[in-house]
């Protein structure tokens, strides 16, 4: 796959962009702030449309970034960044675009190839970005903890990064509670358990 | 639009619903009750921390400085609360407002309210747990508390044969939890009762002129208008001549806001006066003299509450075991002993997550938090909160949170920041509190200058319009809020049964409607 540079697709948008760009232009202007017309118009490059490889290798090393750690199979199985349901959804793929433009113009790489201290460096910048871009990664890093500490995708898996048996599973009676029970109470003051 | 006639019409499913629905039935009445959320039980639970799920039946309303969680569901929140069932203390109810004038209505002390306490533990089976049934986490909280010397008390729950899955929260799937799907409910259709899901009730207006309501009832009745089936549901019109809003703090209050144009004489105290028992959080990673705790093994309650800080500072004190979804959701936890401050994501998070499920504790004080909420509706009629008083909220939050530290930080605890955030992963700025306690949206008062139902749980100008949940709670309670939603539903439930002149029927293996005492 040929890989455009943020300046060339914005010089030579498709006509579909060109449509979107003029549709959208008066809305542009009246938000005025970049992120937001830039989500809106599309005008990021066509090789970070959804499900694309471009697309896909940046969220799977934000998903990295955010929580490192994971197996590769442990960060596909995060679908939350893509899951219409969640509200990231339809902003993703520019998510994706932005997290390349922003570690190509710092360390001139894609953001998936980049090492972990470089690739924490472009998402912390992209936390200190203007208020939309701070909701999009704060939203998106959000997720993707919960995601993956919750293990949401699967009722039963759990997360094994920290420990987390996921449902279906009983801890035996012997490890749940500690031997010796009494030793752990202290005094109550109630005959019931209801206060006075 | 069909038209439906009934005796008496029960709006949610919930523990401030349930009761009249019974005791209504059982004396007789025609009994319709109109739940907004979908049909689910024991079997369709699941133990997931899926939000498709999750939010099928949990909603929320927020603020910036508050948070309300609330269950849309057949049995309302009993299906996914963590069973503990406690009792009120004294103070709560001699709570008073700034004018000195007392909150509760007069003559509702917690003497008053422990008959229906009684009535309400016996439906649900409410018993203090044994030594043996506390988790590690309860245990570990409880030898914090001994380590200063102060009191511990063992919780008491509504549960039989549990087996400690750790997923009271998403709905116990063994039907061991004492929900009112194993109790009020069906008992309440053996009686009579008809129960309908997903029917939305869309307003009310009192009706014209002659007599639809049950033998014995004053006024007219009143028209409901609910959609059936879902947002594109059949429109349905009930003629009542009774109706209980038992939809909960939220619910009620919302549809109460919505029939303004049918209820014009309605107090300007609906939707205001919510109070959220006073929910404050402290996090530290235990010492390393501590045995492991355990955040997910065991009921989702740890099972032990200290009472010691009641009389001093009004608050109760437990510890937490929130899974991880509800942690990730409650806010960005960060060691707070190192610098420069620790990023919220990251690898930094990552070590400190994998200290959470046997390492870290949290304390929860509940406390006794002035009414200080506010539900309105926007221009498109939509819901929103707001509080009042943030400084005092945010002084009493700086002083509870001080209690709990003092106590992690004399045990030798290392602390953690709990930065809370709202549904999009954003911080919050200042005081806030969440909760699913919240009360008072409609609360119970002996004027109308002073609330919006009388001590009976009626509507004040409005006769035989009742509200029987959380709304009509008048204060925070300092412990979990549902056995006295219940209780009080139990003592709203009897007077409209006593002013009918009707004469409780048990069936069904209930307890007679009348209390000991």
């Amino acid at each position: 796959m040929t890989h455009t540079t943020d300046s060339t697709a914005r010089q030579d948008p498709s006509r579909r962009q060109a449509i979107r760009m003029l549709a959208g232009g008066v809305a542009a202007l009246a938000m005025g702030a970049c992120t937001p017309a830039t989500i809106v118009l599309k005008a990021y490059p066509e090789e970070y449309r959804k499900g694309s490889d471009a697309t896909e290798a940046a969220l799977l090393a934000f998903i990295d970034t955010v929580v490192p750690g994971l197996t590769p199979a442990e960060r596909r199985a995060v679908t939350v960044l893509h899951d219409p349901f969640y509200p990231l959804s339809p902003y993703s793929d520019f998510l994706a675009s932005d997290l390349d433009r922003r570690s190509r113009k710092r360390y001139r790489s894609r953001f998936s190839i980049l090492p972990l201290d470089q690739r924490t460096t472009v998402v912390e910048a992209g936390f200190s970005g203007d208020t939309i871009t701070r909701k999009l990664y704060t939203g998106a890093a959000f997720l993707v903890q919960a995601a993956v500490y919750a293990g949401i995708q699967d009722d039963r898996a759990g997360s094994r990064l920290i420990d987390f048996p996921g449902g279906y599973t009983l801890t035996p009676t012997t490890t749940a509670w500690l031997p010796g029970a009494p030793r752990f109470a202290s005094w109550a003051s109630t005959t019931d358990g209801n206060p006075a | 639009m069909r038209t439906m006639r009934t005796d008496v019409l029960i709006v949610g499913s919930g523990f401030g619903a349930a009761a009249p629905a019974l005791r209504l039935a059982q004396a007789g009445l025609g009994v319709t009750v109109l739940e907004k959320g979908p049909m689910v039980g024991p079997g369709q639970y699941r133990q997931t921390q899926d939000p498709k799920y999750l939010l099928t039946y949990l909603k929320g309303l927020g603020s910036e400085h508050l948070g309300l969680t609330y269950a849309e569901a057949y049995g309302g929140g009993s299906g996914f609360y963590e069973m503990v069932s406690l009792r009120a203390p004294s103070i709560a109810f001699a709570q008073r407002d700034p004018r000195g004038r007392r909150l509760w209505p007069a003559g509702i002390d917690r003497g008053a309210m422990d008959p229906w306490y009684d009535l309400a533990e016996s439906m649900l089976r409410v018993e203090q747990i044994g030594e043996g049934d506390v988790p590690r986490s309860g245990q570990v909280f409880a030898q914090l508390m001994a380590r200063l010397g102060y009191s511990c008390d063992r919780a008491r729950y509504a549960v039989r044969n549990c087996l400690g899955s750790g997923f009271c929260v998403t709905g116990c799937i063994y039907g061991a939890k004492q929900s009112l799907h194993v109790n009020y409910l069906p008992q309440a259709i053996a009686a009579g009762a008809t129960v309908t899901c997903d029917a939305e009730v869309i307003d009310i207006r009192a009706a014209r002129g002659g007599a639809s309501g049950p033998a014995g009832s004053r006024g007219a009745g009143y028209r409901v208008r609910c959609r059936v089936g879902g947002p594109k549901g059949e429109l349905v019109e009930y003629h009542a001549g009774l109706v209980v809003l038992g939809g909960g703090t939220v619910g009620s209050a919302l549809l109460l806001l919505r029939s303004a144009k049918g209820l014009p004489n309605l107090s300007p105290h609906v939707g205001r006066n919510i109070a959220f028992n006073g929910s404050v959080k402290a996090a530290a990673l235990l010492p390393d003299d501590m045995p492991d705790g355990d955040m997910y093994a065991g009921r989702s309650h740890p099972g032990m509450i200290s009472y010691a800080f009641l009389a001093s500072h009004g608050i109760t004190i437990s510890t937490v075991k929130p899974l991880p979804l509800q942690m990730m959701a409650a806010g960005r936890l960060r060691l707070d002993d190192v610098q420069p401050t620790p990023r919220w994501w990251g690898a930094e998070h990552v070590a400190l997550m994998k200290q959470v499920r046997h390492r870290m504790i949290i304390l929860l004080s509940l406390g006794l938090t002035p009414p200080a909420g506010r539900i309105t509706l926007d221009g498109k009629r939509a819901p929103r909160l707001s509080v009042e008083g943030l400084p005092q909220m945010a002084a009493y939050e700086s002083k509870i949170e001080a209690v709990l530290r003092s106590i992690l930080d004399r045990n030798g605890c290392r602390p953690i920041s709990v930065e809370p955030v709202d549904r999009g992963g954003m911080a919050h700025h200042g005081a806030y509190y969440s909760t699913a306690h919240q009360t008072g949206s409609c609360r119970m008062a002996d004027t109308p200058e002073m609330g919006v139902v009388d001590a009976h749980g009626e509507v004040f100008g409005y006769p035989g319009l009742y509200v029987s949940d959380g709304a009509a709670i008048p204060t925070s309670l300092a412990v979990n809020t549902s056995l006295t939603i219940l209780a009080n539903a139990e003592r709203i439930a009897a007077g409209i049964v006593a002013r009918l002149g009707r004469a409780p029927v048990p069936s069904g293996g209930s307890p007679m409607l009348v209390p000991r005492g």
